[in-house]
């Protein structure tokens, strides 16, 4: 062998070892490449979630009820943590809080854990403050929302209330959940071996979520939901609704509900029997069919028995009285009598046209149409009751609406509560139908305003305005019994102010008062009281001067 | 060597010190811009935190509790109002450019 081919030979064996790591270097740069590079960037590369909080839920002159801020919640990762038991124990310690319902959750092979969720800013510092000192690499932090109500209770059954994921539950939290939702989307980040980020992706394009306007006002509503309560303690009574509505837009201006539930909107979802506020749709259908206001119908002196079984009571003994003072005086033998001489038809088709049977439109969630008896379940008995309010159940808010009605000329408008979506503004006042004639109308108010000057609704008077409406005392069913309950009602009074150019109706129900029961002792005082503080809200001027009222009227002038 | 050799030698190292400054500074703003982020998740969550501050300040109920207990007032009775205004007739005109007062 010449001394070339042994320099070969030496060399191939130099080189041989060196062909191994040839190869293995081929397969980790060919064959492993993908791989391996996704490993690589999935080190150092992350993913951070950024939250779009919830759109805000604001009065009708911007004023918030409900908004989104953000907050972190914490979590425990066990991926490598020899004890996660004494893991759980340190960062509970850290919250001062109690590790037991966590330890209960804590299964074996489990990797995930809730630490706590939407901390407060304060505790958030805190645990970060600790968790970088000790190096407490089991604890996490991820961005997240907090739902909340700055006004506490207030307007809480119609706002409703979202979930832990901030998903709509109920009110109009659940019925605009799709408007108000945020997308929160992650975007990569190129982080370095301490955690920081170096380099992060531009976040989509995206408008955030839409505030929601109602057209609630805020110090209506709490004026409402003062005076709501207030009556229904003094009252002993079970619970109690309170409707105000600009009759010229149909605007809700305050829907209150005693006891609050954020989960119900019983003004809205349940129904009750109206009692004598629905004279007013008796009173109407019998002008529209032609009778004549001005017939006298006997009212028996108190006592009717339209059947050998069925007797109809007024609370009073009454005489011959006309239309105008079977309204005043509230007849339920007159007005049982007028109705029957309307006819069933004529009635039922009345009660339709003042939208009694169907939803308002309201868009919260679970709206009742109220109860109408079919055209021809109204046997003479069943139409006689229907009348003066018995047989049939409406919502407060429907009964507001055919009050603002008559407020309106006759003219019914689609009770509104959403006034804007964001720039996106509500139709303005959405006309359903003309309920009755100008001439109907007129003798209407007429009557209603005579209610209160003569009748039932004395103690809803305003002074210096012109009122007009309609008390109600109803009986309710006693669910053992099946029968109307002696000593269980539903006292209210509907109305609006001032009745010559009305800018509120306001329907004031309390159901089971034990305290006084007939409507204008128990809800007449506080429509008086809710119209005075409104229409001073509102700056609306006394249409008539007041004995003790003082007027300035320049310089020096005297009050 | 050649002077073209050096000279390529140079321009190399040259790129290099301008590829290692280029990719120092594109990290150093990286690290920048991920602090401002962070200073506005932070200053926008603070943000959010003093407007329901505010609006629970001014919640009606809390603001009538204040103003009951620790100021003493009360709503004014209607007869306590004074309304003005041009003219309130004896027929009961209307008012116009209407005010009011709180009688003390």
């Amino acid at each position: 062998m010449d001394t070339r081919s042994r320099l070969g030979v030496c060399t191939l064996f130099c080189l041989l070892p060196a062909l191994p790591l040839a190869a293995r270097l081929a397969w980790l740069q060919v064959v492993l490449h993908d791989q391996l590079d996704r490993k690589a960037h999935g080190e150092t590369l992350g993913r951070d979630l950024v939250v779009v909080p919830r759109g805000s839920i604001l009065d009708r002159e911007g004023r918030a009820l409900a908004q989104s801020v953000p907050v972190t919640s914490s979590y425990l990762d066990f991926t490598n943590v020899p004890e996660p038991r004494s893991a759980v124990r340190r960062a509970c310690r850290i919250l001062a809080a109690d590790p037991a319902p966590l330890l209960a959750r804590l299964k074996p092979g489990r990797r995930f854990l809730w630490l706590k969720r939407k901390m407060a800013p304060d505790e958030t510092d805190r645990l970060r403050y600790e968790v970088q000192r000790d190096s407490l690499a089991y604890i996490g932090f991820v961005s997240d929302e907090r739902r909340t109500y700055p006004n506490g209770d207030l307007l809480k059954p119609v706002l409703g209330g979202v979930n832990t994921d901030e998903k709509g539950l109920s009110g109009v939290e659940l019925a605009f959940d799709r408007e108000l939702s945020g997308r929160s989307y992650h975007v990569r980040v190129v982080k370095d071996r301490m955690g920081r980020a170096i380099v992060q992706e531009a976040p989509p394009e995206q408008e955030p979520p839409p505030a929601l306007r109602l057209t609630i006002d805020r110090t209506a509503q709490h004026y409402a939901e003062t005076e709501l309560k207030a009556a229904v303690t003094a009252r002993k009574a079970k619970r109690g609704f309170v409707v105000i509505q600009d009759p010229r837009s149909g605007d809700i201006l305050a829907l209150a509900v005693y006891p609050p539930d954020p989960l119900k909107n019983p003004a809205v979802q349940d129904v009750y029997e109206p009692g004598s506020t629905f004279k007013l749709v008796a009173a109407a259908a019998a002008l529209e069919k032609g009778l004549d206001p001005q017939d006298k119908v006997d009212c028996e002196n108190g006592r009717w028995a339209i059947t050998p079984d069925v007797t109809i009571k007024d609370h009073e003994p009454e005489g011959l009285l006309d239309l105008q003072q079977i309204l005043e005086r509230s007849s339920n033998i007159g007005t049982a009598k007028v109705t029957l001489k309307v006819g069933a038809a004529a009635f039922h088709k009345t009660c339709r046209l003042f939208g009694f049977g169907y939803r308002t439109g309201l868009p919260l969630p679970g709206e009742s149409p109220g109860l109408l008896p079919g055209l021809k379940e109204l046997t003479p008995v069943r139409l006689a009751n229907a009348g003066f309010g018995q047989g049939v159940a409406v919502t407060p808010i429907q009964l507001a609406a055919a009050f603002s009605a008559i407020a309106n000329g006759g003219l019914l408008l689609e009770p509104r509560i959403v006034r804007a979506v964001g720039e996106r503004e509500a139709p303005g006042p959405v006309r359903v139908r003309q309920v009755v004639s100008a001439e109907t109308v007129a003798s209407l108010k007429a009557y209603l305003e005579g209610v209160v000057l003569r009748g039932t609704g004395a103690a809803a008077k305003v002074p210096g305005f012109r009122v007009a409406g309609k008390t109600g005392t109803a009986q309710k069913i006693d669910p053992a019994t099946g029968r109307y309950s002696p000593s269980d009602y539903v006292s209210s009074f509907v109305g609006y102010v001032p009745a010559d150019e009305p800018r509120l109706t306001i329907a004031v129900v309390v159901d089971s008062p034990r305290v006084g029961y007939y409507g204008s002792e128990v809800a007449c005082p506080v429509f008086a009281r809710l119209a005075r503080m409104m229409l001073a809200r509102l700056g609306v001027p006394p249409r008539e001067p007041l004995p003790a009222h003082r007027l300035a009227t320049g310089k020096g002038a005297k009050a | 060597m050649s002077k073209q050799t050096m000279a390529g030698f140079a321009a190399l190292a040259l790129l290099t010190f301008l590829f290692l400054w280029e990719q120092v500074q594109a990290t150093q703003l990286g690290y920048e811009v991920g602090k401002a982020q962070k200073t506005l998740r932070s200053q926008t969550q603070t943000n959010a935190h003093l407007r329901f501050e505010l609006a629970r300040l001014n919640a009606p109920e809390r603001l009538a509790k204040e103003a009951e207990e620790r100021l003493q007032m009360a709503p004014p009775d209607p007869e306590r109002q004074i309304f003005l205004g041009k003219a309130l007739s004896a027929e009961g005109g209307r008012l116009d450019g209407l005010s009011f007062l709180f009688r003390q």
